[in-house]
């Protein structure tokens, strides 16, 4: 008769740990310790969670009216307005926080599209392969090759400048690499033996890809979604700084949009151009470092140096650490 | 088969930093010797320490490992100072073959380079004299000196563990250490390596460690085997002498729960699982699994007895023996 | 042998054949490789019982694990036939096998990987019930895993229902792994090397539970590579080399009597485990070859210890030996077991009659005289010309902004294109060609297409491609007609343009 204790034998795993490197095994929920330990990923989350709160509050917090002008042209910063104002007049702390409202939902939206068509397309794609697998890969291609400026052009240029539009454009240019990632994934993940076990079983297909295939693939397409806003919040820049934007919506790429044509640096205004683009550094930073950090969770061999050196360390004979 | 020890370890202790704090245990007082020219095996189930071991013998654990005890080669201790003694003496002195070695290729460079390789970096050949030896180690792995030039892809498994071997012996050790060596191989393609271990450990006067968890396999290739439970060795003598009369319980449970091709006896797992490494471990680490366990096993520690003449073993049940302690 | 009353064999293979196509690669196809196949199964029968467990022996590349997996029909044969339960299932569809697939459930080798992780225990056990939508409620379905845990030798089941894989051991996996087959009852159980991934310590428990299984009526069918394993724990036993069986009977006639050179030899090579009954291995040379060219005559002969001439030509089929002891041995090998039927194969498998047939195909022609090349290609360019013009009218007459004579050019190019990809596809000979019996070579026997002519087949694909792509675009977004012009205006006095 034979009884197996509960609990494995940490050796088992130790000894192969030691022997060959860390290996695929990965528990459940090891994304989220792997932020909640990690000093840089913890700061990242920190500075998203509060630009997301001053998006969301903004409005209670801007201490002047951003449509009137409070102040002189081009104040200098001062108690009266912390960071000066613009070439209106108008208070650029308040400017700042009602743009980040603009820019955060661009970038959280533009995100959101970009995953969910590049997710979708991933998925099929991996999970059906064949002839489909080909047709999706050889759209995806097109998608790639399209030159993101000109096709924004066109677009603001056909269908008129709205956050809507920019939201679409930006999902459109981005989704591609998303497909490809999460594709891979799909595809390895496919020829695992639970999944096999599962089709063997007779489960229909839709069963695979929803319980089984896409639990394995959602944190990498969080940590890509994650990466994915950084990308979109300085598209969105670039693309108001451009001219595209929507005229009527104030964000960051707007201020500096602004600060050009109002001649702010023939004025000296450097904090008419400095601010928002700090703003839009930190939040792709911090981004980054939660991406980075949930990265390097997935593909733990990113983190191991084997290259290193392997110096063991050596204890004087018959010494044991008293901490036991 | 002279009688001094090429090689001789003593005590060896192995702990890993675990996350947390705490430490694992991995090698726990490991000593042996072993004699030119003899096979020896190192048996065990996934999770004793016979790799760390050996590992350990070779100066190749990470960074979160902390060694104690003495490796001794030629008398000369090479664990003295670390990475600094052993370096000097490694794939010189002391090579091995690591498990899933077939695997452990550069895809995009000859094989011929790759054991070209460490003969350069260590001093042993350089250029011309370093192909040449290299044709001479492929032949006498088997494999044909003009496929010196092939890459690993174009061999097979059997033939890439070959390459493997090849590599190990390149700066002519006198010591082969040998992890799991036909573990992923077909019992056709293992008889044929360990036909080559064997006929090399003859002709070149090697020495071998062998690692393995198949019992048989240590049967037919070594004369002598030692068995690892828990980090340590709970039985070490002559292969017939461990067969045919175990000293420990782990020995004979585990005999009898491998199934033998031509024998009748029933096969019996054993019950239960290994110990936990990073706990410290009160009386007999088998003591929960043995089928003998009595009343010191759960409290006392068992000793390292000598049973009979080159055959000791851990475990209260010879402390009847005269209590001598093996040299 | 059997020993029960049951009505008939659960699961009946005959001659069973599996091949897998070996990808040629992008070279490969553009340079006309030949296609082959991997010669995984060959005609492989054999039957399993209720309450009998069947192991199937071999080294890798010998088909044991293609066996099992057209078996339970995850992978199409293509040829043989597989009856279960007395229910002919070869070549059924996925939607007929679903029913099936509560009967017949598979082990998997890897205890690490047959289980999600992202599953507990409890979600693992109770996914088949849910895949066939049995069990009733959730607390009748909780009963069933925990029966299923209790009969898979994990008890008590509470201590196990709720943990992940990562928690369990290697052997208390596969236990699971065997607890979610068991929930739907099934009548044959495959195990794929069910325990070489586990220690040693371990193996022999989960062997006495498929052991206690078979011994309830299930029947069992153990794909391994271990002999020793499967003449412990066996009914019977069929040694597979290269996609045949070389010798099957009774497991334990099997390993005393072995009767066929390769199971000999398998045999002397595998340890014991007592250090003085170690026998004289007899080591073949060489490893198995590649399933992809396999041997002709006897699969065997080129590493057999014992082959002769004939063995070169004549494919044994299995044979009771004049040495066995039991009628249900047998064994392929003319040397060991002559029998009355042994078929004469030649090189590539074809019977003498096939040989016989192709060597009175008439030997092709040789290329003769410019002339008659120079008149198959004026036929040639005649045809393409007419049909040419013929493609381009009809495109000339579906609306679209293009000009009619570049619809009718473009209509010669295309069907050019399409002739030439065509033609020199297959056999390599064009209408003209044909016409005035200029033969080219075999392709068969000639071996690949240089790259030029692989070339200017694919520039052709792709000229077709792009024109069809050119037409088809035209057709619903107009290339050039007064609406390019409305764009061209509408773009420019947009208000990005201004300044």
């Amino acid at each position: 008769m034979t009884i197996d204790h509960p609990l494995p034998a940490a050796p088992e795993q130790l000894e192969e740990l030691s022997a060959e490197g860390l290996g695929e095994r990965r528990t459940p929920g090891f994304i989220r310790s792997a932020i909640l330990t990690q000093p840089a990923a913890l700061v990242g989350l920190a500075v998203l969670f509060f630009f997301v709160f001053i998006a969301i509050f903004g409005s209670y917090l801007e201490p002047y009216s951003i449509h009137d002008k409070t102040g002189p042209v081009y104040a200098p910063p001062s108690s009266a307005h912390w960071l000066g104002t613009d070439d209106g007049g108008v208070d650029m702390l308040s400017l700042l926080i009602a743009g980040t409202r603009v820019s955060m939902e661009v970038g959280f939206a533009a995100a959101l599209v970009a995953m969910l068509i590049g997710g979708a397309v991933g998925v099929i794609s991996g999970f059906v392969g064949g002839i489909i697998d080909v047709v999706l890969m050889r759209i995806t291609d097109i998608f790639l090759v399209i030159p993101d400026i000109p096709l924004m052009i066109v677009m603001a240029a056909i269908f008129g400048r709205s956050l809507k539009n920019i939201i679409i454009i930006i999902g459109i240019i981005y989704w591609t690499s998303t497909a490809r990632l999460i594709r891979a994934q799909v595809k390895s993940v496919r020829e695992r033996v639970y999944v096999k076990r599962a089709r063997s079983l007779g489960a229909t297909n839709n069963r695979l890809v929803f319980k089984h295939v896409l639990p394995q693939v959602a944190p990498l397409l969080i940590a890509n979604t994650v990466l994915m806003v950084a990308l979109a919040v300085f598209a969105e820049t670039y693309i108001t700084f451009l001219g595209l934007g929507d005229p009527s919506a104030i964000s960051w790429g707007r201020l500096i949009e602004n600060a050009f044509l109002g001649n702010a640096v023939l004025n000296n205004a450097w904090w008419a151009i400095v601010p928002p683009g700090v703003c839009v550094t930190i939040v792709i930073l911090a981004c980054t470092m939660v991406g980075q950090s949930m990265e390097d969770a997935l593909n733990p061999r990113l983190k191991v140096g084997h290259l290193s050196v392997r110096r063991f360390r050596l204890r004087p004979l018959g010494g044991k650490l008293d901490s036991e | 088969m002279s009688r001094e020890p090429i090689l001789s370890v003593e005590d060896l202790h192995v702990w890993f930093d675990l996350s947390g704090g705490s430490e694992l245990h991995a090698v726990q007082g490991v000593s042996f010797d072993l004699r030119p020219g003899e096979r020896m095996g190192l048996v065990g189930e996934s999770g004793c320490g016979k790799t760390t071991t050996i590992l350990a013998m070779m100066g190749l654990l990470p960074s979160s490992a902390s060694v104690a005890g003495s490796v001794s080669l030629d008398g000369e201790n090479i664990m003295a100072r670390g990475e600094d003694t052993v370096s000097p003496h490694r794939w010189k002195d002391i090579a091995m073959v690591f498990q899933g070695a077939m695997n452990a290729f550069n895809p995009v460079k000859t094989i011929g380079s790759q054991i070209v390789e460490p003969m350069e970096l260590h001093g042993t050949a350089t250029g011309k004299a370093a192909r040449g030896q290299t044709r001479e180690l492929l032949e006498l792995v088997g494999i044909s000196g003009d496929r010196v030039n092939n890459y690993p892809h174009e061999f097979s498994g059997g033939m890439r563990q070959r390459a493997a071997i090849a590599l190990a012996l390149a700066c002519e050790p006198r010591v082969l250490l040998a992890d799991e060596p036909t573990t992923a191989l077909d019992v056709m393609v293992q008889a044929q390596i360990l036909e080559l271990l064997v006929r090399l450990t003859r002709d070149l006067g090697l020495s071998m460690i062998l690692v393995t968890h198949d019992l048989p396999v240590v049967a037919q290739v070594c004369d002598r085997a030692a068995v690892m439970y828990a980090g340590e060795i709970v039985e070490m003598g002559a292969m017939s002498s461990i067969y045919h009369d175990p000293r420990h319980p782990y020995t004979r449970m585990l005999f009898g729960a491998t199934p033998d091709l031509l024998g009748d006896a029933d096969v019996i797992s054993i019950p239960g699982a290994p110990p936990r490494l990073d706990r410290e471990i009160v009386g007999c680490p088998f003591a929960p699994r043995c089928d003998s366990a009595f009343a010191p096993c759960a409290t006392v520690a068992p000793r390292r007895l000598e049973t009979s003449p080159g055959h000791e073993a851990v475990c209260h049940l010879n402390d009847h023996v005269v209590a001598k302690e093996p040299a | 042998m059997s020993t029960t009353a049951e009505p008939g064999p659960l699961l009946e293979v005959d001659d069973l054949v599996t091949r897998y196509p070996v990808s040629r690669g992008v070279v490969g196809t553009l340079r006309r490789r030949p296609r082959l196949q991997v010669h995984a199964v060959e005609g492989v029968s054999f039957s399993v019982g209720p309450g009998e467990m069947v192991a199937l022996v071999g080294e890798s590349g010998c088909g044991k694990t293609s066996t099992a997996q057209t078996v339970i029909r995850m992978v199409d044969n293509q040829g043989g036939s597989i009856r279960f339960d007395g229910r002919d299932i070869t070549g059924m569809s996925a939607g007929g096998m679903r029913p099936l697939r509560r009967e017949i459930q598979m082990i998997y080798q890897d205890p690490y990987e047959s289980l999600d992780p992202r599953f507990r225990v409890r979600d693992t056990i109770e996914e088949p019930l849910l895949v066939h939508k049995l069990g009733g409620s959730s607390k009748a379905r909780e009963q069933k895993v925990l029966e299923a845990l209790k009969r898979a030798g994990l008890t008590p089941p509470d201590l196990f229902i709720d943990r992940f894989p990562h928690e369990l051991s290697g052997g208390q996996r596969q236990r699971v792994a065997i607890a979610a087959s068991l929930v739907l009852d099934p009548k044959l159980l495959v195990a794929d090397e069910p325990v070489s991934m586990l220690d040693v310590s371990v193996r022999a428990g989960i062997l006495s539970l498929l052991d206690g299984l078979r011994r309830d009526g299930m029947g069992i069918l153990m794909i391994t590579h271990d002999l020793s394993t499967a003449a412990h724990f066996a009914d019977r036993i069929a040694v597979m080399y290269l996609g045949r069986i070389v010798e099957e009977g009774p497991a334990q006639e099997v390993v005393r009597n072995p009767q066929h050179p390769y199971t000999r030899a398998l045999i002397s090579v595998v340890p014991k485990r007592d250090p003085n009954e170690q026998t004289v291995p007899q080591i073949l040379t060489g490893e198995t070859p590649n399933p992809v060219h396999v041997p002709s005559g006897c699969r065997f002969h080129p590493r057999c210890p014992v082959a002769e001439e004939a063995c070169r030509t004549i494919d044994p089929s299995l044979q009771r030996p004049n040495g066995a002891n039991v009628p249900e041995h047998r064994a392929a090998c003319i040397v060991t077991a002559p029998g009355p039927s042994a078929d004469e194969v030649g090189p590539d498998g074809r019977s003498a009659g096939q040989l016989a047939a192709a060597a009175m195909r008439p030997a092709p022609l040789e290329l003769s005289g410019w002339w008659r090349r120079a008149w198959a290609l004026a036929i040639d360019v005649a045809v393409m010309l007419a049909g040419g013009v013929a493609l381009g009218g009809i495109l000339a007459l579906v609306p679209g902004s293009l000009g009619s004579s570049l619809r009718v050019g473009i209509g010669v190019v295309l069907f050019s294109a399409l002739y030439f990809t065509i033609a020199h596809g297959s056999t390599g000979q064009t209408l003209g060609k044909r016409a005035l019996g200029i033969a080219v070579r075999d392709v068969h026997g000639s071996g690949p297409i240089g790259y030029p002519r692989a070339f200017l087949r694919w520039l052709a694909f792709a000229v077709c491609t792009l024109l069809t792509v050119v037409v088809i675009v035209d057709l619903l977004f107009p290339l050039w007609d007064d609406r390019h012009q409305a764009l061209h205006d509408k773009v420019a006095s947009s208000s990005v343009f201004q300044v």
